[in-house]
């Protein structure tokens, strides 16, 4: 069967981001931080918007506003979540403590579905939106489940709990009429790890990027998007050498700039990683056909960012 | 008229569609090219956004980013559409503001910041301490009193003598005083809010004279009568909000309210805290009839210290400018030449056994 290459690149700007950045900036010290939300929306409609598919742009449709609706409403949240944390900590009330504590771990996989469902909803590529299929509960107990599974294992289980995390989350995600999927496992991870553990241990920390590229690849290479019979596979192009030309460089740019050139480092980052993915398989992108569901509310999102999840599963 | 072929894609497929693209002044006109309809669209240029890759300019034509155009750049249209763009496009407030006077505008924003700035790290905690009560104050002083002799001994027969010495005195008419001496070789104390001094016996050799005792409970007193702690915590926890804010994190809003809840007790005052404390202090001693050149000397007792055990010392070696400090003292005792100095008897024969009953357990230490 035929096979094609796809092209993805990231074509932005260190100079332009950097303006984008510093509005932000300023804005949301004006503000007191309540310009947080459009920040967001401008930081992510550029990233997106200079990110292409095969010459075509990918479009960030989320507003600040469906941010800020949601920003309030996860702000809320997180301050009573904190004031009952803080005030049961000082009254030493253990019950309350482990009660909240609980609470936050349980809002983690509601935050992740609600992320996703906002961030894939408000994803397009070629006017195609993405969506996430996943159900609440599932994850919900899903996320439980292998919390208390790595609770009982001293941690152990994390690498399979992680796996199994991927793979629902991706197995969820689509675009159009097509699907995403991960097929990673659990062992292959683990074991990934136990040697980039022992490695990095035994050369002093050198092989520490080689572990980075392996992780990098392990998610790059599992990664498939299919269509009936179609397919599309990813692979990682990216080498232990050039991860850590990159780390490195970006650190002395971060340093010689006193941090203001943090723009030019994102930038270059998303450059890298868009040019270490090939991608390529027999399905013709113009079969791709709208058929998923808006979603507007960006609760998820903001509670994401409040507790700093910074999630990429 | 000026017009390319271009790429369509209408929100329902993924599928390109050739069109011809027209462009006026107000609007773009897209006309069928592949003869599966025979219509013309056309959509308002003050609705559209575009963005610019190298090789083509993309126009989504609606708000929700479903349709759009790509034309590529090599075209002859790709010019004049690019410039009615950007002229259609009418420009943000922010935008219309740039364009006034530059050197003015920079100064009005640094003028803004540092004001946010300064209402966010002085006003505002400022105001937050005088909505705390005495009660509150000495309730927080006591947890954080209870925290610090958790991990730690007290010498009972030190703290004991201590407080004798201090009832001999006043130093504060609102709180409680009470001294609590710890068995630590550090050259230390400090206060809590609410009343609590805390000295560690590392202190005790290096002061010669119930006069600097007096001084250093003196500038502790004074931390406490100002409220300094509350001052210091308010300021540091809102000066991490204005600086996540700043950093446009809001993730470390609340990781930074929850970490300046951990490190009460390691805070560090500012300068000008100190030389309050050290002023303050000297009016305590005079009040007191007691020599204030015990501060003075207390200084200098404690740079000696400072000279043989350079790494535990915090007293002085927060603050590196001693000899302002010191200066600071000789000004005092110049503006305040009148004052009285009288006998304590008292003072001195309890600073005498602190003395006695601190030398003596040094000595049982050493064997």
């Amino acid at each position: 069967m035929e096979t094609t290459n796809y092209q993805l690149s990231f074509f932005g700007k260190g100079g332009d981001f950097f303006k984008i950045k510093i509005v932000n900036i300023i804005f949301s010290i004006l503000t007191l931080g309540l310009y947080y939300p459009w920040a967001k929306a401008k930081t992510l409609s550029y990233l997106y918007s200079h990110t292409s598919f095969e010459d075509q742009p990918f479009a960030f449709t989320g507003t600040g506003k469906e941010m800020f609706k949601g920003f309030i409403k996860a702000f809320l949240l997180i301050i009573v979540l904190y004031g009952l944390f803080i005030y049961s900590a000082i009254s030493k009330n253990t019950f309350l403590f482990l009660i909240v504590y609980l609470l936050f771990l349980a809002i983690i996989p509601v935050a992740i579905h609600g992320f996703y469902k906002y961030r894939m909803a408000k994803t397009t590529w070629r006017g195609i939106r993405f969506g996430y299929t996943g159900d609440r509960t599932e994850l919900f107990v899903l996320y439980i489940m292998g919390l208390l599974l790595t609770f009982i294992t001293v941690g152990i289980y994390a690498f399979w709990f992680h796996i199994k995390l991927r793979k629902y989350i991706i197995g969820n995600i689509k675009v159009g009429n097509a699907s995403f999927g991960y097929t990673g496992d659990g062992t292959e991870y683990f074991l990934l790890n136990l040697k980039g553990i022992a490695l990095t241990i035994i050369t002093l920390g050198i092989y520490i990027f080689w572990w980075e590229k392996d992780l990098f690849a392990y998610y790059v290479n599992n990664l498939e998007l299919t269509q009936g019979d179609k397919k599309v596979d990813f692979a990682s192009k990216v080498t232990g050498g050039s991860f850590a030309l990159l780390l490195i460089t970006n650190m002395l740019i971060f340093i010689f700039t006193l941090g203001i050139g943090f723009a030019w480092i994102q930038v270059r980052t998303l450059k890298f990683i868009a040019n270490n993915i090939s991608l390529s398989g027999n399905y013709s992108f113009d079969e791709l056909q709208q058929a998923q569901q808006n979603y507007t509310d960006a609760t998820g999102e903001d509670i994401a960012d409040l507790l700093d999840l910074g999630f990429t599963i | 008229m000026n017009n390319a072929i271009a790429d369509f894609f209408n929100g329902v497929s993924a599928r390109p569609y050739k069109v011809r693209v027209e462009v006026s002044i107000e609007k773009i006109f897209l006309s069928d090219e592949e003869n599966l309809a025979n219509t013309t669209l056309s959509y308002p240029l003050a609705q559209c956004h575009y963005i610019l890759s190298p090789t083509n300019i993309f126009v989504y034509l609606s708000e929700g980013f479903d349709i759009y155009i790509a034309v590529p750049t090599n075209t002859n249209l790709y010019e004049t559409l690019y410039k009615a763009l950007k002229s259609a496009k009418p420009l943000s407030w922010y935008n219309r503001l740039l364009q006034q006077n530059k050197i003015a505008l920079v100064v009005l924003l640094l003028a803004l910041v540092c004001g946010i700035y300064i209402i966010l790290t002085e006003a505002i905690p400022l105001a937050v301490v005088t909505f705390i009560s005495k009660k509150q104050e000495a309730a927080l002083g006591e947890k954080l009193y209870q925290s610090v002799i958790k991990d730690a001994t007290i010498d009972t027969a030190l703290s004991k003598l201590s407080n004798q010495f201090v009832s001999n005195i006043t130093l504060s008419d609102q709180y409680p005083i009470e001294v609590t001496v710890l068995k630590d070789d550090q050259v230390n104390a400090f206060e809590l809010p609410g009343g609590h001094i805390i000295v560690y016996s590392g202190i005790l050799p290096y002061m010669h004279s119930q006069e600097e005792f007096v001084a250093l409970l003196s500038h502790e007193a004074s931390h406490i009568n100002n409220r300094h702690s509350l001052k210091s915590i308010a300021k540091s926890i809102s000066s991490s909000l204005a600086l996540s804010i700043i950093l446009n994190d809001a993730g470390d809003v609340t990781k930074g309210i929850i970490e300046n809840a951990n490190s009460i007790y390691s805070l560090n005052y500012s300068r000008s805290l100190e030389r309050q404390a050290d002023g303050e202090g000297l009016k305590l001693m005079v009040k007191n009839n007691i020599d204030p050149k015990g501060m003075k000397r207390l200084m200098q007792d404690l740079l000696k210290a400072q000279k043989d055990l350079p790494t535990s010392m915090s007293f002085l070696s927060n603050h590196p400018l001693t000899k302002e400090r010191i200066q600071n003292v000789d000004d005092f005792i110049k503006e305040h030449p009148k004052y009285i100095v009288t006998d304590h008897p008292m003072l001195v024969s309890i600073w005498d056994k602190i003395k006695v009953a601190d030398d003596a357990e040094e000595n049982a230490t050493k064997k």
